[in-house]
């Protein structure tokens, strides 16, 4: 610790700070030099929802007194160290989802108006041209957008920011792909004006770390930028990235225990000796964009922008009619099934068939062939054709697309000006978004057809009608590429208006920032459902919310290299889209209760930069009211998809962030760092629980005891402590000691209510095995890194490897799950269900820039 | 400058540890409270019953183990409990979910308490709606006891007999398993004692033969007015391998369908009718040896069935006994005893009449008694049944279970 002296007059005061500081955490630490961006992109898979901004880490000091680029992101250890080492642990920054986050593709928001939140696989495998971005993390000024509490980054991808160059990257790598390549070759800003940037990759694996999860990922990309004057630009930006990616399941122990791994996946079987996947998850959503930058004046910058995005994500899914449920680890299968009603011969023989028998634990694709070849049946009055009786194979076990098609036209304009001690931006946006899902058949599977009936509604009537899921269409063969069960446009039209001041003082700076908005949704049915012929094709209401957002902030500037940061944001934002209606699928229903979301965010900070020693701890709060919640999920008892829909849900996020970074001889790094908060419900939300094929609720306003119980699925307690030396032939090697604690399982809410533990008495076990949360068990993970540049002729050559998870931990759950099934009275029969983090795992990159 | 310093970090790291250190409890939905007076024991239940049954309207409840339960399919929406205090039966309102070693809570909200046919119980149990488990694979060891011991008011109590055996078991099984119904057998202790087993044409061990050997039972005591009963909860619960109490003597059950086999001998003096075999009206649900004269018309005939020669030198007090019955006017049956006869005609032997207790006709079935046999303790002892016919007259006789043994 006394490597932090630091030489001057105000040495021993000096010393006191660093103590009080360094007392608080167990030591300091050193941030990778590493393409930051490309282990954001890494685990795509498990991550889309809780992902940090990207940043590009780079190692120069920073001498400068300029406030703002003091705040980056990408120069806090805190947020470098948490986005680099914590993911393996769904670390989420102060606990936030990720629609708290702003992320902005050259200044245009790109966070989703349904989900509210970035998929950033849009521009997956792009890491050359996404690496340049601004990124802020808690409540701050922002020249660029109003933005979130959680903060936001903006990815510049213009052609005219690249330097002129090319560069090629090969990475081998065991996580989510095998090999990848990228290619990007920039012409600079070229004397005549013009600016071109083009960039393409491909990630692929057979198998990644995970059986059965085959991956394949293009991407492409090309800018273009004209400069016409000294005062106008033009830039036009296009990119997009197909990807495929097979899923791995989420199991309970009593299914990882049988299979012998943490990593046993019940999504896929052998076909013809090949793998093969029953949940692909695929996406293509390209973005076009056009920007016009108007440098008014040497003070004054009006950038202004168009844009389009399109495409479609999927999730295939097995779907099956009057036979067997095809997944290997439907609960009925599994041991524990037969020894909860003491039936020991039976669930002593599946034990050993799951633990010898291979096939026992996959996908059965020939079975469903063999099913679906042999199933004659004639279809009477095909198509609502009366007399046209045909007959085939009606196909048992389908592969069907779960589609999301999006389409999204927006506009955005931000003028910003500086007028002596003050800087003034002021905003204007708006978009139009429509999401159509449906279902897709894309695979019959041996059979010749499938009928559109809702499988699950059969016994509700004698009117066949009733099992229709589209009246317009009785009794329709469909064949592979028919869209069927349900078919839907969710519409998100939004506009808004904001406008910041920043204010400089010598000893202080302030800013303000208001926005206002207003956002409409509504649903427009594309089939008449059986069940709800009045009530689910067309229009559905719109309902109507209007926003507003107040922040504000000041940083006082105690000396140089002292700085005390305080900053507060109040914000009213709408639902999200897909909360909005009782059951989407079927009908045009809108959640009684809706209302907008009320966010409250206080932080304060405290920092210190010096050339060999930054720090900063931060005290945050922030508290989310009125959140509406909604899950889908089949429900055994009703034999029907369910929606558990809760209003009124309210959760408080605070803690600490601690960041230290030292130097030590100039080429030793040490950083700590640690983020300890407290993510509770803090309501008795209502429930409301309605069944996707009838129109009686199954419950309405029932309490849900939920205060205090933790928001599931991430460590509410995160530590690291980094070492890392810097060689002076261009190499430098590192480690990381990352310390994950707090992750709890996310609960089922309908387990904390009256009517669960109806039965019971306090001291009865199944009450506590009802309403009890699960901790799971804290974690050590260490990551080593290593990478060494050099030149050879005109080429710089830079290598790179990172190992994860050096010490090859496989038993660290880094999440988990309640089942939204489950039985009051044998707690027991829909255990938890986990996620374990990946082993070791390791990237090596080469990559030429000439 | 300092103190504003140093005010600032402790203030950021005091708010951190006063918002994130303090642990809150987890909020609780509303239950119930079991107040102490909303417990109850078996004892207090079975006090509680006065002739009419009682229909509960609140939360009493009752902490118990299973110590019965239907898995072998011996009961039937039935399981057995116990507490400290005594042991009583749940009629359970659907089967299935309630296991032996399960410690549960019953709320008896909406059950009736009651008897049935003798035996105490609690009626309408919802394993859904009014038990709950507490604990489950805990092993309720039987009480062990004697037949003798055993009273009405052990209904529902878990048992084990020691040194027991099935009376006659030979051919036998626990139940009638192709037609699915239950039947009754006997178990004795060597001084005799005797209890009936019930055992459910139902139960996966109905077709199971009975065990030949004396040993050990477990099983549930009811009471089916005023009858005791014992019921196997399941096969293991039976260990009969071990010897007999004492050998018999002589006993021959016609349960193998053979009038002569073991040693037996159909002689006729006269005649061509023989000792046959039957089974319609049997007593014990299988095959009787039986005689008539009546083909087409009444023949004339004197037919024996003599038994093997049976030791009964060391004899202490041999008994022998048999069940009987007939129909149809003629000559009574005749039991005879010799210790001079060898083989070949009866005459050949100087034979006894004995006095043993005969059916009064019309075929129903009577028991000997037991005939005293000390008399005749020799080393070649002989029983006959002496069938005699005529063309005019002749009845139909119907024997089973001839045992001769110490008493």
């Amino acid at each position: 610790m006394l490597y932090f002296y630091h030489p001057g007059k105000k040495k021993d005061r000096m010393k006191k700070i660093y103590l009080s500081i360094i007392c608080l955490i167990f030591g300091a630490s050193a941030y990778a030099q590493q393409d930051t961006a490309d282990v954001v992109n890494n685990d795509t898979a498990a991550a889309t929802n809780f992902q940090l901004p990207v940043f590009n880490t780079s190692d120069d000091e920073l001498e400068s007194q300029d406030v703002s680029s003091l705040l980056q992101s990408s120069k806090d250890v805190f947020t470098s160290v948490a986005g680099f080492h914590f993911s393996p642990a769904r670390f989420r920054f102060r606990g936030y989802n990720a629609e708290n986050q702003t992320v902005l593709v050259n200044g245009v928001n790109v966070n989703s108006l349904e989900t509210g939140f970035a998929s950033w696989n849009s521009w997956g495998g792009l890491n050359d041209v996404t690496r340049y971005t601004e990124s802020r993390s808690g409540i701050s000024a922002s020249r660029l957008t109003f933005g979130g509490v959680g903060g936001y980054t903006n990815i510049d991808t213009r052609a005219s920011s690249f330097k002129k160059g090319t560069r090629f990257s090969y990475a081998n790598a065991n996580r989510t792909y095998r090999n990848r390549f990228m290619l990007t070759h920039s012409t600079g800003m070229m004397s005549n004006g013009w600016a071109i940037t083009i960039s393409g990759s491909a990630r692929l694996a057979e198998r990644s770390y995970v059986p059965g999860t085959n991956f394949n990922a293009y991407s492409y990309y090309a800018s273009i930028d004209k400069k016409i004057n000294a005062k106008h630009m033009l830039s036009f930006v296009g990119f997009g990235a197909p990807m495929s990616q097979a899923r791995q399941s989420l199991e309970t122990q009593e299914v990882y225990d049988l299979a012998g791994s943490h990593y046993y996946n019940s999504y896929w079987g052998y076909q013809d000796g090949k793998a093969r996947s029953g949940k692909v998850a695929t996406s293509h959503k390209p973005m076009l964009m056009l920007s016009h930058i108007f440098n008014i004046n040497s003070n004054s910058k009006l950038t202004s922008s168009v844009y389009y995005t399109f495409g479609k994500s999927a999730l295939s899914n097995i779907n099956w009619y009057d036979a067997m449920n095809p997944h290997p680890d439907y609960y009925k299968y599994l041991p524990s099934y037969y020894s909860n009603t003491n039936d020991f011969i039976t669930s002593d023989y599946l034990t050993s068939q799951w633990q010898t028998n291979l096939d026992v634990r996959q996908i059965h694709w020939d079975e469903f062939y063999w099913a679906n070849s042999k199933n004659l049946y004639t279809v009477q009055n095909a198509n609502g054709v009366a007399g046209n009786n045909i007959e085939g194979n009606r196909s048992k076990y389908i592969l069907e697309d779960q589609v999301s098609a999006t389409k999204q036209s927006g506009f955005n304009v931000v003028y910003n000006t500086r007028y002596k001690n003050f800087f003034i931006t002021a905003g204007a946006n708006g978009s139009i978004f429509k999401d159509n899902k449906y279902r897709v058949i894309t695979d019959l599977l041996g059979g010749d057809y499938w009928l559109d009936y809702d499988m699950f509604a059969e016994n509700l009537g004698t009117e066949q009608s009733i099992a229709m899921n589209n009246l317009d269409e009785p009794n329709k063969l469909l064949k592979v590429g028919d869209k069927y069960g349900y078919n839907y446009v969710l519409n998100v039209n939004n506009v808004e208006g904001w406008g910041q001041v920043e204010y400089s003082l010598n000893k202080l700076d302030v800013y303000a920032s208001v926005s206002l908005g207003s956002t409409t949704m509504w649903r427009t049915g594309n089939y008449r459902n059986g069940k709800f012929p009045e009530n689910s094709k067309g229009d559905s209401e719109k309902k109507n919310f209007m926003n507003y957002g107040l922040k504000g902030g000041a940083t006082y500037k105690l000396t140089g290299r002292h700085f005390l940061v305080a900053n507060g944001a109040v914000i009213q934002r709408a639902p999200e889209a897909t909360v909005a209606f009782i059951s989407p699928r079927t009908r045009n229903d809108v959640v009684s209760g809706l209302r907008s979301e009320n966010v409250y965010s206080f932080d304060v900070s405290y920092m210190v930069k010096y050339p060999n020693l930054k720090a900063r701890l931060t005290y945050y709060n922030t508290q989310i009211k009125n959140q509406t919640w909604l899950r889908s999920y089949f429900n055994d008892i009703y034999n029907n998809n369910v929606n558990y829909i809760m209003t009124g849900v309210n959760q408080s996020n605070t803690g600490i962030e601690l960041g230290v970074e030292g130097k030590l001889f100039t080429s030793f790094v040490l950083t700590g760092v640690l983020s300890a908060g407290q993510y509770i419900y803090t309501s008795r939300p209502m429930a409301q629980i309605w069944q996707d094929n009838s129109a009686k609720e199954l419950a309405i306003d029932r309490t849900v005891y939920l205060k205090n119980y933790h928001i599931g699925n991430m460590p509410q307690t995160c530590a690291s402590f980094g070492f890392k030396y810097n060689g002076k032939q261009n190499w430098f090697a590192g480690f990381n000691i990352n310390y994950f604690d707090g992750i709890y399982v996310e609960p089922n809410p309908d387990r904390r209510t009256a009517e669960a533990v109806s039965k019971y008495i306090t001291d009865d076990p199944q009450y506590h095995q009802l309403i009890d949360q699960e901790k799971l068990p804290a974690a050590f993970l260490v990551d080593a890194n290593a990478g060494k540049s050099f030149r050879v002729k005109s080429y710089f050559i830079n290598l790179n490897v990172s190992v994860s998870n050096v010490l090859n931990n496989k038993n660290f759950k880094n999440g988990g799950m309640e089942q939204l099934r489950y039985d009051n009275t044998l707690p027991s029969k829909f255990p938890n269900k986990y996620s374990y983090a990946l082993g070791t795992t390791y990237q090596a990159q080469i990559s030429f820039t000439f | 400058m300092i103190n504003i310093r140093t005010v600032a970090v402790l203030s950021v790291i005091g708010l951190g540890m006063t918002f994130t250190s303090c642990k809150k409890k987890y909020d609780e939905p509303p239950t119930k409270e079991i107040p102490e007076s909303g417990r109850i024991t078996i004892a207090e239940l079975r006090a509680k019953f006065t002739g009419t049954s009682i229909k509960f309207q609140n939360d009493s409840n009752l902490y118990c183990v299973v110590t019965a339960d239907e898995q072998s399919g011996n009961l039937y929406k039935n399981v057995y409990v116990r507490d400290n205090t005594g042991a009583i039966n749940l009629r359970l309102q659907s089967s299935g979910g309630l296991y032996i070693g399960d410690s549960i809570r019953v709320n008896l909200r909406n059950c009736i308490l009651g008897k049935y046919n003798g035996s105490f119980q609690i009626d309408s149990v919802s394993v859904d709606l009014n038990v709950v488990k507490q604990k489950s694979g805990l092993n309720p060891q039987p009480f062990v006891t004697t037949i003798d011991a055993i009273t009405t008011n052990d209904d529902g109590k878990l048992i084990q007999l020691n040194n027991v055996e099935f009376v006659a078991p030979s051919g036998l099984t626990y139940a009638d398993a192709v037609n699915q119904a239950s039947v009754s057998r006997t178990i004795q202790d060597c001084p005799g004692h005797n209890i009936i087993v019930r055992t459910s044409g139902y139960a996966n061990f109905a077709a199971k033969p009975l065990p030949t050997g004396n040993g050990s039972l477990v099983a549930i005591v009811s009471n089916y007015n005023g009858t005791l009963q014992l019921y196997v909860r399941n096969y293991n619960d039976v260990n009969m391998n071990g010897a007999n109490c004492t050998p018999a003597y002589l006993n021959k059950n016609f349960n193998d369908a053979s009038a002569t086999s073991g040693g037996w001998t159909n002689y006729n003096v006269s005649g061509t009718i023989n000792w046959a075999t039957g089974t319609v009206g049997s007593a014990d649900g299988s095959a009787y040896g039986t005689i008539k004269n009546y083909v087409g018309s009444n023949q004339a005939c004197e037919t024996w069935l003599i038994s093997p020669p049976m030791i009964l030198s060391g004899a202490t007090m041999p008994v022998l006994s048999f069940d009987n019955a007939w129909k149809y006017t003629g000559t009574p049956l005749q039991l005879l005893i010799s210790t001079d006869y060898v083989s070949g005609s009866p005459a050949t032997g100087t034979w006894t009449a004995l006095n043993p207790t005969w059916s009064s006709g019309n075929f129903v079935w009577a028991n000997s008694g037991l005939v005293d046999l000390s008399a005749y303790k020799a080393n070649n002892v002989h029983i006959a049944f002496k069938y005699t016919g005529t063309t005019s007259d002749g009845s139909t006789w119907e024997i089973d279970n001839i045992l001769c043994k110490e008493n």
